[in-house]
């Protein structure tokens, strides 16, 4: 039972990364063995492989934590993470970074979680939320001093650039099997994330979330957060200076129950900062003036033929996809975008992404009848719902675009747990031409109902 | 001006036919009446039946507990017999004829054969089949013609010939091609329909058509059935079209208020998914500005959804 738990936890981190349905976790069984001659400057006289990690790993044990998250009726873990003392505040206890996602449960609903964190010798603390960074996926918690408990000795966090190829330790408790520490290699930044990510060559395990990851001199870098499950050692770390920035907020912050508002908060302003990124600086709020509106948002690119509306590559990545076959008497072509831009709110809840989709069917030999068969590809548009978000509201009619009739349908989905969020969807099928049909959607997920009124206008405008 | 008393079956069927001989006739358990009943609901001397000068008929009640009903009407203790009416004696059913009285006319007998009729029912079902799989025939491999026809085929067959069975189980005549004529005609009945709610909801950009798409085929199968059954089993059609009744309404309720209970709301189609030709659309495109700015409905709705799932789940957490 609670192997399925770790392992649900760090493949829902995984999916942070992973918004391609190519995922596949992969559990790997040991610690990578260190590269022969790994050294750090400082221990040069030791020739053995290993023994930066090992000098690192005995130096920083007792500065890991392991984050339990307990279920307060229960008063066992529901789900587990790891964490790392970022500051000593001596009787107002310590600061603690974790994961968003490994408290997430907690956030959510504070009545029914609380939190434990168990050091490497079995140290068993108490511990409050005070910052959630969801955004980043950090959050900070605040110990509860004890009075003869000894006192906390805190990580450096870097503030020195990394150099692609350095090497980097990851710290953690993966899969309850101990404290561990990880070798691997810095490899830059993540390309075409909307947030900075670091790219981190070496395992991350489920249970790991939240461990820090540092540098040969011992100071971290960076704060373990997802792998790829389709790659092999392909990981990501959130970069420490929003561990830093969140530390600061988290130093003057008020104690707080109820987190929900500051979490709906954070989305907000992700997806105001995502809109504006589609929809030019300076129309916050406002339509965009027609000038800006070419310049900014969509791009366009041409799909069998057609114009279509598609993201920005530098935000995004598009798979194209067509029909092959031997005896086929017409072209189906697809484009896919989607926008890396999803957060992990809840178990049950990512949010904040934007993808869209165009698919072009054009006849070459078929009868005319057989064409119009031809599914809509439409279906999915006003079903679901329940648990995070309310049914669907849908609105549809015959649109006239720029050159084409289509059908649009609109479904709006409101947040039950976050006010001013919705997921939008737009759906518009050609109808006015029996021998070529393009059906184009807009699938938004928790924006602002103006931000994503502005979008479908613009997508709907760029249809050719 | 013969008197005849029938002991009819509760279906109708004659039992036992009696001429009336005598100016008074015994109906009851004993053996020395002139009609004896094996109902032990009936009193030994249950009621008589009694010839006056003039030729008229009284029926009388002796005196037993469960006495004489009409088939309509009120309940009496005697009753002066002036049409071919039944009477309830406990459980036994009898009637009254006179043979002065004019009988119904002579029905004239269909010679029409229904087979043709049948098999071009079927012929046109199992080529809209053919059709549907054509249109279907995209990829490299054919489609299994053969397989799909002889299963529509099968099916109404199937279908038709229990109702054929039922037929002449109860009323000895099997009538099956009258049975698979009614079966293909629903069949193509249907078909019809759902294609012209398609086109009515494609051409108007309406979404009732397809609302009510589905409960108009419980409405044709509901008719279907009562084609079937009147002629498999006509003498008890009068009290069956009450289960068939009610059949399609809760067919028809259970559904709906299901969907309602989960949704609140009746429908799951909220959009229209429907492809037809561009020359059938005649309703007339909006604007996208116009149709983004009605849309911003949807908000208000969407916000209302939410407070109202906030109530229920305030329950819910009661529950807990």
């Amino acid at each position: 039972m609670t192997h399925v738990r770790r392992a649900r936890r760090v493949t829902l981190a995984a999916g942070l990364l992973c918004a391609s349905s190519l995922c596949t976790f992969v559990h790997a069984q040991t610690a990578p063995s260190p590269a022969p001659g790994a050294a750090r400057p400082a221990a040069e006289k030791a020739a053995e492989p290993s023994a930066s990690a090992r000098d690192l790993f005995s130096r920083y044990k007792e500065r890991l934590l392991q984050v339990r998250v307990l279920l307060a009726s229960a008063s066992e873990q529901s789900a587990l993470g790891s964490g790392f003392v970022a500051r000593d505040e001596g009787a107002q206890g310590a600061l603690v970074v974790t994961n968003y996602h490994v408290v997430s449960s907690l956030a959510v609903e504070p009545q029914k979680y609380r939190i434990e964190l168990r050091g490497s010798n079995e140290r068993k603390v108490k511990a409050k939320l005070v910052a959630v960074d969801v955004v980043h996926d950090l959050a900070v918690l605040r110990t509860e001093p004890a009075a003869d408990a000894p006192a906390w000795t805190a990580f450096e966090l870097s503030d020195a650039p990394l150099v692609q190829g350095s090497k980097v330790y990851s710290l953690g408790n993966p899969l309850e099997l101990g404290f561990l520490i990880a070798e691997g290699i810095y490899n830059g930044l993540v390309e075409s994330r909307i947030y900075e990510q670091l790219l981190f060559s070496g395992a991350l395990n489920p249970g790991m979330s939240g461990g820090p990851a540092i540098d040969e001199a011992g100071r971290v870098v960076g704060v373990n957060v997802a792998t790829r499950r389709d790659g092999a050692m392909l990981s990501f770390l959130v970069p420490v200076r929003y561990a830093r920035e969140l530390l600061e907020r988290a130093g003057q912050a008020q104690p707080r129950s109820e987190w929900r508002s500051e979490i709906a908060r954070q989305l907000r302003a992700h997806q105001d900062f995502v809109a504006d990124k589609l929809l030019g600086s300076g129309t916050h709020g406002a339509p965009a003036a027609a000038g800006a509106a070419v310049q900014a948002g969509f791009a366009s690119q041409t799909l069998a033929g057609r114009t279509v509306p598609t993201l920005d590559g530098s935000l995004s990545k598009c798979w194209a996809n067509g029909l092959t076959g031997e005896k086929l008497r017409y072209h189906r072509d697809s484009l896919d975008c989607r926008l890396h831009s999803d957060l992990f709110v809840s178990r049950s809840l990512y949010t904040g992404s934007l993808s869209l989709q165009h698919v072009v069917l054009r006849n070459d030999t078929l009868p005319t009848v057989k064409f119009l068969n031809i599914g809509a590809d439409a279906g999915s548009l006003g079903t679901g719902g329940g648990g995070e978000v309310t049914r669907s509201e849908c609105h549809d009619n015959y649109v006239q675009g720029a050159k084409h009739v289509y059908r649009v349908g609109i479904c709006v989905r409101a947040y039950r747990k976050f006010e001013g969020l919705y997921d939008y969807n737009v759906q518009a099928t050609q109808v006015d031409d029996a021998q070529e049909r393009l059906s184009s959607s807009l699938y938004m997920r928790g924006f602002s109902f103006e931000h994503a009124q502005q979008l479908a206008t613009l997508f709907l405008e760029r249809l050719q | 001006m013969n008197w005849f008393v029938e002991h009819l079956h509760r279906d109708g069927t004659v039992l036992a036919r009696l001429p009336v001989t005598e100016t008074a006739f015994g109906i009851g358990r004993a053996l020395d009446n002139a009609l004896v009943l094996n109902d032990p609901h009936c009193a030994g001397y249950h009621a008589q039946l009694r010839v006056a000068q003039d030729g008229s008929a009284e029926l009388h009640d002796l005196g037993s507990r469960n006495g004489i009903s009409p088939q309509r009407g009120k309940r009496q203790s005697s009753y002066a017999v002036t049409s071919d009416a039944i009477y309830s004696l406990g459980g036994s059913h009898i009637r009254i004829r006179n043979s002065a009285w004019p009988l119904a006319p002579e029905l004239v007998l269909s010679r029409v054969p229904m087979w043709p009729l049948a098999v071009l029912a079927l012929a046109l079902v199992l080529a809209h089949g053919a059709w549907t799989v054509w249109l279907n025939d995209l990829s490299d491999k054919t489609p299994p013609y053969l397989y799909a026809l002889s299963g529509i085929a099968g099916g109404l067959c199937v279908w038709s010939a229990m109702y054929a069975l039922l037929g002449r189980i109860l009323t000895g005549v099997d009538r099956f091609f009258t049975h698979l004529l009614i079966a293909s005609c629903a069949y193509l009945g249907a078909t019809l329909l759902d294609n012209g709610l398609q086109l009515l909801a494609f051409a108007s950009a309406w979404l009732w058509p397809m609302r009510i798409s589905s409960y108009l085929m419980v409405f044709v199968l509901a008719l279907t059935v009562r084609a079937h059954l009147r002629v498999a089993d006509p003498r008890h059609w009068p009290k069956l079209r009450w289960a068939v009744a009610a059949v399609v309404v809760l067919s028809i309720i259970v559904p709906l208020a299901q969907r309602w209970l989960s949704e609140h709301r009746l429908t799951g189609i909220q959009t229209l998914g429907v492809i037809e030709h561009p020359a059938l659309r005649l309703a007339p495109p909006e604007p996208i500005a116009g149709f983004i700015a009605s849309g911003a409905q949807l908000k208000r709705r969407a916000d209302q959804d939410v407070r109202r799932d906030d109530g229920d789940e305030g329950d819910d957490e009661d529950d807990d």
